[in-house]
């Protein structure tokens, strides 16, 4: 029943930022082309180097494209889904956040679903297409195991957006926080194994950057050991985990300062 | 709607007005500190992200076109600088203040909105690089990363009035975005910002030196001004142009500011016409 009720939910605020899509239009075709052409070059990038050196890393220039395609395929539906993380600083600046902890819904499934960044979809296609492309071939098992991967690296990324979630109530600091996490994640548009030892280990273990983004692609392709793979089950379990605690406490030292 | 004229008075007046909207600037920059210290990490982890990837390219080959190790790297640090220096900006503010209406306070005040802009522009770079000099020490004492020092003096004077002319550069390409908003107001400006910001990176050779790409798209985007903002300045401080070359690119880049300075105060009068300050 619960589900059914927040998949209504989540479908009646998809139609809403569809409906803001629409009403802007031609904000929303800047923004798309902006995605696009953002991904365009980076492609143009990734191509110009590799048709040098070849290799990157050991990887081949097939493999280092369909890392950069599961990279933005784990951005998007990161994007797609906890669009509403941008715009929650204004809800705790305001004092609307008073008005959403009243509601009879989870404040959290509120505030990280509130929009549905749509724009992402059509690069979906895009991708979608350019994998194809690739031609590579990929067995059922790496098929499961990619989903496996692939759902843990979502439960890190919904646990990262809880995090700045409640450092948001705690601190009102929301923006930079996300952004910052952005960035990092930008690191991982090629696979983190190209580079240094400290950097690696951080992305695996500390900010699991390369679990949420590398790993998936890996097990796509059939090079992600098993103990990688438990690793990342039991590290987003965790991360969930002290994720909803740390938004617990946040919520005692939530001030509603500006209602 | 027009400003009041500012040549009656004395320049010494005019310097201490002016010299005030760049404390203001800084001020306001430094007014929330974390918001501050968290935007400074994020300069920090974006140029760590186009380094530490350039250093792995690096692992398996000497040369990349015209680059080793050292001169991309190097060009890679430059475009740290040049980030700083040329596109710390504080320009879409003039976005919001047309959207919003609040441009109307600035025509009512006994200055010129495009000097206001330039004061709060110059008191941002300031504060960004004040706090870049501690960040490059951190850097290089932590990578420590093979670095070429330009030694000729030459070079050094080009590389300075280059980088003077990309600021300019960046000033009224950046200004003609915002000005953008009188005629599409929604979302403050944010879209046509983010169209434009997400083209100029690459185009300016953000994310590598643009001679890479093959050579026909490379000598098309050697006509656009984009290309002046951080590829020609670095390259020039690399010592990778003939003097020739660098006078050339030298008259270009003025060129662009004289075109761009017109088109600025032509969008500025016609948008002037427009302007309903809607937002009030």
């Amino acid at each position: 029943m619960k589900i059914i009720k927040y998949l209504k939910l989540w479908l009646k605020t998809t139609n809403l930022s569809l409906q803001m899509r629409i009403m802007t239009r031609g904000a929303s075709l800047m923004y798309l082309v902006g995605k696009l052409i953002r991904f365009l070059f980076f492609l143009i990038m990734l191509f110009v180097i590799l048709g040098q050196t070849k290799t990157l890393a050991g990887y081949n220039q097939q493999q280092i494209i369909i890392f950069f395609l599961i990279f933005n395929l784990v951005d998007i539906i990161g994007q797609l889904f906890f669009r509403g993380i941008y715009f929650f600083r204004n809800e705790v600046v305001s004092g609307h956040f008073d008005l959403t902890l009243v509601k009879p819904a989870n404040a959290l499934f509120q505030i990280l679903t509130v929009q549905t960044d749509l724009l992402d979809t059509p690069l979906l296609v895009i991708m979608l297409f350019l994998f194809i492309k690739q031609g590579i071939k990929i067995t059922f098992i790496n098929f499961l195991l990619f989903l496996l991967i692939f759902g843990a690296s979502f439960l890190i990324i919904t646990a990262i957006h809880i995090i700045i979630a409640s450092i948001g109530v705690i601190t009102t600091e929301v923006d930079n926080a996300i952004w910052i996490y952005r960035d990092l994640s930008l690191m991982a548009k090629v696979p983190v194994d190209i580079y240094i030892d400290w950097i690696r280990s951080m992305f695996t273990f500390i900010l699991p950057i390369a679990v949420i983004f590398t790993f998936p692609a890996k097990a796509l392709l059939g090079i992600l050991s098993w103990q990688w793979i438990i690793y990342s089950l039991i590290i987003s379990v965790i991360l969930f985990y002290i994720s909803l605690k740390f938004w617990h406490f946040a919520l005692t030292r939530y001030t509603s300062a500006s209602s | 709607m027009k400003t009041l004229s500012l040549k009656s008075l004395p320049a010494k007046m005019l310097a201490k007005k002016y010299l005030q909207i760049v404390k203001i600037s800084w001020t306001n920059t430094l007014v929330y500190r974390l918001s501050f210290i968290l935007w400074r990490l994020e300069s920090i982890i974006l140029f760590l992200g186009t380094y530490l990837f350039w250093l792995a390219v690096y692992h398996n080959s000497a040369q990349i076109s015209s680059y080793n190790k050292t001169t991309m790297l190097t060009y890679i640090i430059g475009i740290l600088i040049l980030r700083n220096l040329v596109f710390s900006s504080r320009i879409n503010q003039a976005a919001e203040d047309i959207a919003s209406g609040g441009l109307n306070k600035y025509l009512v005040k006994p200055m010129e909105y495009f000097h206001w802009l330039i004061g709060i522009d110059l008191g941002d770079k300031i504060a960004q690089l004040f706090f870049l000099f501690f960040e490059l020490i951190a850097i290089f004492l932590i990578f420590k990363p093979p670095f070429f020092i330009q030694t000729n003096i030459a070079y050094l004077i080009y590389f300075l009035i280059s980088s003077s002319f990309s600021i300019l550069i960046y000033f009224y390409l950046s200004l003609i975005i915002s000005l953008t908003t009188f005629w599409y107001p929604e979302h403050n400006g944010w879209p046509q910002r983010f169209l434009f910001d997400t083209m100029i990176i690459f185009l300016s050779g953000g994310w590598f030196p643009l001679d890479i790409l093959p050579l026909p798209i490379y000598r098309f985007l050697s006509l656009l001004p984009s290309t002046y903002l951080r590829f020609f300045p670095l390259k020039i401080y690399l010592g990778q142009l003939e003097l020739k070359e660098i006078i050339k690119g030298l008259i270009l880049m003025f060129l662009w500011i004289i075109i761009l300075r017109r088109l600025t105060n032509f969008i500025w009068q016609k948008g002037l016409k427009t302007f309903t300050a809607v937002g009030i």
